[in-house]
């Protein structure tokens, strides 16, 4: 009976060890900014089968640049995500614009696959004179 | 010597049945003049002996009663199973109800069914502490971790807050060999996607919203500057949001729309999240470098105040703003 119950312990003592490590490794996957306060980013299907990027940024002051530097349109090719297209202010300057403490913008894309699941990483941006601050995130995933 | 020679010569008397006594009790009784005192009450003395189950021939059948119950009927097969049918089986797990006739082994085979649901209930007992122990566990950790497992489904890590799921970037290869084609922005999707308002109280009435509210008091430095609808490509509301400006210094109030959660990352530092609670309802007091952020949710709508204003004065618009739904 108390081996079985020190076995018993042992197992309970080796999951609350493991769920402790991957907390760690968890918590270690973060940023942080001294601008931007919050940033969200969706991403849909519109009606014409485009893929549809929405993006809000806060910045806790009036910015010199606010909104995002980058959307990379990543694709689940069966085994892993593979980027497909990386879209940057020079494509989209609506990205991106100055004097302001919230920006926020619609990004259309129009995927090479239909059938396909996609995401998309978004790298939010906030520029002062001071310097600058970007903080990135992953949209949920969405089916062409 | 006499009472010897008295009990010598009735001895016999105990060979015979207790109904056979009765019957010579009452021939004897029968028979005027010629009672024997001395053997009525020998065999008085026999019946009461018998009738408090302390005779010999009593121990004896006890014993051979016992015996045949243990070989019999208290065999390894019979483990865990009732004698008897199973309306009384219900009964029979109380041990003060054991139907067991013998007094002797009624203590014996109660003592041996304490002790194996004393087994029992001990082990169900330690899985229990331990399943506890298990949940209570996770739940301190998830909590420690950033899941709020004991008020809303708020999670956060050292440095990014959300009352959803935390998106970080996970690993990625590049794909140098398909592309789709960037689309060119119209106009048309811009304008259903941002609509402005002359105030966020605007934007709340111009959807119909009752659920939150802007709030009544705001530090008089800041001054209103926009405020804005966006919506999802089906036309459907994700935010409204109002930005206040004290110079160069912003005030910020986002109102996330969601179904099943808010997508919202919020900036903050490595420090504990400070709670309070409004109206029934859960506020966190999220740091970040240079400001602060308050956060909560009702049922459809997450709601966040942030900027560069102390966590005093957040507290109060946070106050007024939930104490200004009616």
């Amino acid at each position: 009976m108390n081996r079985r119950v020190y076995a018993i312990n042992k197992g309970a003592l080796f999951l609350i060890c493991a769920m402790l490590f991957s907390t760690i490794a968890f918590a270690t996957n973060s940023r942080a900014s001294s601008r931007i306060d919050r940033f969200n980013v969706s991403l849909y299907i519109d009606y014409s089968g485009d893929l549809c990027t929405n993006f809000y940024v806060a910045a806790n002051g009036k910015m010199d640049s606010l909104g995002v530097s980058k959307i990379t349109i990543q694709r689940y090719n069966g085994s892993r995500w593979v980027v497909e297209s990386t879209l940057t202010v020079k494509n989209y300057p609506e990205m991106q614009t100055s004097n302001v403490s919230q920006h926020s913008a619609a990004i259309s894309y129009t995927p090479a696959y239909a059938g396909a699941t996609y995401q998309a990483v978004v790298t939010a941006y906030a520029e002062d004179s001071y310097g600058s601050s970007t903080s990135e995130a992953t949209t949920g995933q969405v089916r062409t | 010597m006499e009472n010897f020679d008295k009990a010598q010569k009735y001895t016999y008397l105990k060979q015979l049945s207790t109904p056979e006594l009765e019957n010579i009790l009452c021939a004897d009784m029968a028979l005027p003049g010629e009672d024997d005192v001395d053997m009525v009450l020998y065999i008085m003395e026999v019946i009461a002996q018998r009738e408090d189950g302390r005779s010999p021939e009593n121990i004896v059948d006890i014993q051979r009663a016992k015996e045949e119950f243990y070989k019999i009927y208290n065999t390894a097969d019979g483990a865990d199973q009732s004698l008897y049918d199973s309306a009384y089986r219900h009964v029979d797990t109380d041990i003060n109800r054991s139907p067991i006739i013998d007094i002797s082994g009624k203590a014996t085979f109660g003592h041996r069914k304490t002790h194996r649901r004393f087994r029992y209930i001990s082990r169900m007992g330690l899985i229990a502490i331990l399943a506890v122990i298990l949940m209570l566990g996770t739940m301190v950790v998830a909590q420690a971790s950033g899941f709020d497992v004991f008020g809303a489904m708020a999670r956060w890590t050292d440095e990014v807050f959300s009352l959803g799921t935390i998106r970080y970037k996970s690993g990625v290869d590049t794909d140098t060999r398909t592309h789709g084609n960037p689309t060119e922005a119209s106009s048309d999707k811009e304008q259903a996607f941002r609509i402005e308002y002359a105030s966020l109280q605007d934007g709340l009435d111009a959807y119909e919203i009752t659920e939150v509210a802007s709030p009544t008091w705001l530090p008089e430095r800041f001054v209103f500057d926009s405020a804005y609808a966006l919506s999802t490509p089906y036309g459907t509301l994700w935010m409204l949001s109002a930005s206040y400006l004290d110079g160069t210094d912003a005030l910020n109030i986002g109102i996330e729309y969601f179904d099943t959660e808010p997508t919202t990352q919020i900036e903050k530092e490595n420090v504990p999240i400070e709670t309070f609670e409004c109206n029934g309802i859960e506020v966190y007091l999220v740091e970040n470098t240079n400001s602060n952020t308050a956060v909560w949710a009702t049922e459809h709508y997450a709601y966040y105040i942030d900027g560069k204003i102390d966590k005093n004065e957040l507290r109060q618009v946070a106050i007024s703003a939930i104490k200004n739904v009616e």
